[in-house]
């Protein structure tokens, strides 16, 4: 078996995945009749649905005419920057926004292929100074500016 | 004006005294009233009159915070892992004081030891209505129309496990009747559904139908001992004297907050809520002010949870 | 006269020089909040709600109204420049507004989308005044038969904001709308796909789920390109419309403006289902369909205009019957309860001066906005000039802000990362996101009232053919899905032949 249209093919795989999750997923739920539809009825309904048409692709995607290539992927990018939001996330409480702005603007800058050590440290200076005048000052957001004592807080 | 003088040196010194007596209490401030809700919500406006009040009461900045989410269950538990020293205060309501603990099998709170109750703020009742052009008239008519039409017996609320839908089923039970509950996602919603004639009955907190009565919906009834508007008779005056039921909001602290501190809290609650423009803007909004000691507020707690806790067990009511 | 009575007192209320100035303080607020990516009017909203107690009802509410639509404008101007949609009507302007601002045409493409707004804002501000109480009455005729029917048209129609496999895009759509089941559920109160996280009970959040697919997924493949992304040095300074593009969108934002104004009265989904029932108006319509989501102008025109004037009319329910239809006009209602007054049937006659202030306040603050605008779009297209290196760590920072602000809670941010690693799979195996975000809005809708609809019924379906407004739109549902599938199947075709 060749698969011909790798697109198709791994869309299909991703549809079947989530449909299926669905379906497992909503059999701890109350079915229920059509009358008296119970909180699982819809999504397993819509979970079928989604694993056939995973079905149809993956079938296409191995027989389609239209050839295409596999996608390419770089790891870099993807990496670091969504590790930047999760670790911005993570330290906000314990940190406080002042630190955490300035290591989310230097992590995520990182991803660049343009990335200098100088120009990010000065981005984050600026971020910083915005974010605290904008958001803490101007707009009086509830967040937590510096680290917390004994890095208690949610 | 010597009087006048003798008068404030002598306040001067009682006040003075007060906060340096053993029994008074400091709390450190700002102090932080958590509203488990967006913005904007009915609790929140009531929790926003009353800090503007407790400013002067306590000589503190208060400031109102709100932390919504998964039905004010996220702020509720953040509350009870703030410090207990009077500084951070939550309002709470029957959802989160009396349905959930019965509804959800792994609650992340127990509102009986995580939190010491402060003050009731507010009241509001329930309320059972038509919509303008229907023929019910009264409690009475509305029991006989369900049992003559099973199939059209349906009754919304303006959500699935609120107060207002096990009231609902607590009119139905108590009258011997089948209804069955759809519930909306709010009282707007469900008013407009009212209104529009897609549902035929509603039950729901008295303030949030009241605007619409007479003209677009008809209040069959509220559910206190007294009437909310001379031209609605209670359940009671109509013969059901086992339909009753009130909603409210009051303030809780985590559970080891010094006694001392929940008085002074407490008592400065009950006097905010009792200035008169603050009650009159809570009045305006449909509801009662209330303002109760920390033992009166326990009273309510506990007598609701007799009152509800039977008739949410016995809908089979569960959210997981 | 009447009416000329009525808009003399708004006028009276709305001009006094009070009045005029919190006007234009919530105008420039919601335009400088709404330009932040990853903060659209609820945010600001909730954030300066509390502001607002201080000041007379009148004036509350006005400063309040310009806000909104002061962040309508600019969270178009978010969408098109860094391609993150503020909120979910602007989730379409993204699709070919984006696109016009990396060939070089951002700057026009903000000025239709701002003289779209104007006159969308100042049409519907005509309406609200004078159809206001009957327009309100529409709302009662939608049952549940009749809204799922709407949400069924509503559904089919967003395969129409795909370009590329037809398929997909109702995969995607089906994937929005399993993602929309998530959290609790309306009719049951049962908890659906929270894997016991507490935050997950109100359900994914719609910031989360626009900002990982638009904005995060964004940067993340514009790094991958190394391409050194400084779009629109080119053509800088071509931010006026050419005579062509002005005649090509005129029509669009007339007919945007006509079908935002009648849907922005529904409850729920009236600002996004006219959004982009108004780009799929266009689409359908235009000689040149192929050039929607490559940056053709009347994709966003019309869906610009349409969401103004939705966001307007959408106060109707609100002023008329006190019902908000979406949760900042929810928080609008919180804001006249916090002053005394009740909002319902009665604010027109018990506060008349508040009501038309209101209504022609908007008019005034669209004024003022397009005036604030137009001068403003040369400094945003001029901010696209930062290189993008710089440039991309500001939009995290600031779409990281405004995901906490949401509720006051970091678990959104992690949530966005996932949803950004969801839209960059996705975008590697070219599902388009905006059928998803569709399914995703109006799918807990479409469920909620398909089992009331049926609860109600005592189980019989025959409601939703025997109710003449929800026949009528499951006939044009119909008619849609064949206009949609027939030009794949005749192209399906074409390319079995050329096999």
């Amino acid at each position: 078996m060749r698969i011909r249209n790798p697109t198709d093919f791994l869309t299909g795989l991703l549809f079947l995945f989530f449909g299926a999750a669905a379906m497992l997923l909503s059999r701890g739920l109350t079915l229920g009749t059509a009358a008296k539809m119970g909180p699982g009825y819809f999504p397993f309904a819509l979970g079928a649905l989604l694993c056939a048409l995973g079905g149809f692709l993956l079938a296409r995607g191995v027989l389609s005419a239209a050839a295409g290539g596999w996608p390419s992927l770089q790891i870099k990018p993807l990496f670091v920057i969504l590790s930047s939001v999760v670790l911005f996330s993570q330290i906000l409480n314990p940190l406080g926004l002042l630190l955490s702005t300035a290591l989310l603007v230097l992590l995520a800058s990182a991803a660049s292929h343009e990335f200098r050590w100088k120009e990010a440290l000065i981005n984050a200076a600026v971020l910083v100074g915005i974010v605290l005048t904008v958001f803490v000052y101007f707009l009086e957001f509830q967040i937590p500016v510096w680290p917390a004592p004994g890095g208690r807080g949610m | 004006m010597r009087s006048l003088c003798t008068w404030i040196l002598v306040a001067a010194m009682v006040g003075l005294l007060g906060t340096a007596g053993p029994e008074a209490q400091e709390i450190k401030g700002p102090i932080k009233i958590v509203v488990p809700y967006p913005a904007g919500g009915g609790s929140d406006v009531v929790a926003r009159l009353i800090a503007d009040k407790l400013k002067d009461a306590l000589g503190q900045a208060v400031i109102v915070e709100n932390k919504p989410g998964a039905g004010g269950r996220i702020g509720t538990e953040y509350v009870k892992g703030q410090p207990a020293d009077g500084s951070v205060m939550l309002v709470v309501n029957p959802a989160l004081f009396v349905v959930a603990p019965v509804v959800f099998s792994k609650l992340a709170y127990d509102p009986e030891t995580d939190f010491a109750p402060v003050s009731v703020i507010q009241q509001y009742q329930f309320c059972v209505s038509v919509p303008a052009a229907s023929t019910i008239g009264d409690v009475k008519a509305l029991i006989d129309w369900i049992k003559k039409n099973p199939n059209q017996a349906n009754f919304g609320s303006p959500a699935a496990g609120s107060l207002p839908h096990f009231f609902g089923l607590m009119i139905a039970k108590t009258a011997g009747v089948e209804m069955v509950h759809s519930s909306y996602n709010g009282s707007g919603p469900l008013v407009t559904a009212l209104i529009g004639g897609q549902i035929p009955i509603g039950v729901d907190a008295y303030d949030a139908q009241s605007a619409y009565h007479p003209d677009k919906i008809r209040i069959l009834a509220t559910a206190g001992t007294a009437r909310k508007s001379s031209d609605i008779p209670t359940f009671i005056e109509q013969g059901f004297p086992e339909i009753e039921g009130v909603g409210w909001n009051a303030i809780v602290v985590p559970a080891k907050t010094p006694k001392p501190v929940i008085a002074k809290l407490s008592a400065a609650i009950a006097q905010a809520v009792r200035t008169p423009d603050v009650a009159e803007k809570i009045r305006g909004l449909g509801s009662d002010p209330v303002g109760t000691t920390p033992e009166e507020a326990a009273a309510v707690f506990k007598k609701d949870r007799e009152r509800w806790v039977p008739i949410i067990k016995a809908s089979g009511f569960k959210a997981e | 006269m009447e009416l000329l009575s009525n808009l003399a007192l708004g006028f009276q209320t709305a001009v006094s020089p009070m009045n005029l100035l919190y006007c234009l303080v919530g105008a420039l607020i919601g335009t400088l909040i709404g330009v932040l990516p990853g903060i659209g009017p609820v945010q600001t909203i909730a954030i300066l709600l509390p502001t607002t107690f201080a000041l007379p009802p009148v004036s509350a509410l006005i400063m309040l109204a310009g806000i909104y639509y002061g962040a309508q404008y600019g969270g178009s101007t978010t969408s098109i420049l860094v391609n993150v949609p503020g909120e979910a009507s602007s989730v379409v302007t993204c699709l070919d507004g984006h696109q016009m601002a990396r060939q070089g045409r951002g700057g026009a493409a903000l000025t239709i989308a701002a003289l779209g707004s104007f006159v969308a804002g100042c049409f519907a501000t005509v309406v609200l005044a004078l159809l206001a109480v009957p327009l309100a009455e529409l709302a009662f005729r939608f049952g549940p038969a009749e809204y799922f029917s709407l949400m069924v048209f509503g559904l089919v129609g967003s395969v129409v904001l795909a370009s590329g496999s037809l398929i997909k895009a109702v995969g995607m759509i089906v994937v929005g709308l399993l993602l929309g089941m998530v959290g609790t559920d309306v009719t049951s109160g049962a908890h659906r796909f929270t894997f016991g996280i507490p935050e997950l009970a109100d359900g994914v959040g719609f910031v989360s789920l626009a900002m990982g697919l638009f904005g995060i997924c964004d940067i993340i493949t514009s790094l991958e390109k190394r391409e050194k992304r400084d779009i629109l040095k080119s053509r800088l300074t071509g931010f006026w419309l050419s005579r062509r593009e002005l005649r090509e969108a005129a029509p669009a934002v007339v007919r945007g403006t006509l079908l935002g104004s009648l849907l922005g009265i529904l409850p729920g989904g009236g600002a996004i289902i006219s959004s982009f029932t108004a780009y799929m108006i266009e689409k359908k319509s235009s000689r040149r369909p192929e050039s929607f989501g490559k940056g053709n102008i009347c994709g966003v025109a019309g869906p610009e205009s349409a969401n103004n004037a939705a966001a307007q009319t959408s106060f109707v329910p609100l002023l008329t019957l006190g019902i908000p239809p979406n949760v900042v006009l929810a928080m609008m209602a919180g804001a006249m309860m916090i002053h005394g007054i009740q909002p319902g049937p009665r604010v027109i006659t018990s506060n008349p001066a508040l009501f038309w202030g209101v209504i022609v306040s908007m008019w005034v603050g669209n004024l003022m906005l397009i005036l604030l605008n137009l001068p403003l779009i040369g400094i945003w297209v001029r901010l696209l000039t930062v290189p993008y290196r710089l440039l991309y760590p500001a939009i995290l920072v600031f779409c990281c802000i405004g995901l906490y602000s949401v509720n006051n809670n970091t678990f959104d941010i992690g949530l966005t990362a996932l949803c950004g690693l969801l839209g960059y799979g996705l975008h590697k195996l070219e599902c388009e996101p905006a059928p998803l975000i569709l399914g995703f809005v109006l799918g807990p809708m479409m469920e909620e009232n398909l089992r009331r609809a049926m609860l109600l019924a005592r189980g019989d379906p025959s409601v939703f053919f025997t109710r003449p407004l929800s026949l009528a739109f499951l006939v044009l549902a119909l008619l849609l899905l064949i206009a949609v599938a027939l030009p794949g199947i005749r192209r399906g075709r074409d390319k079995a032949f050329t096999e």
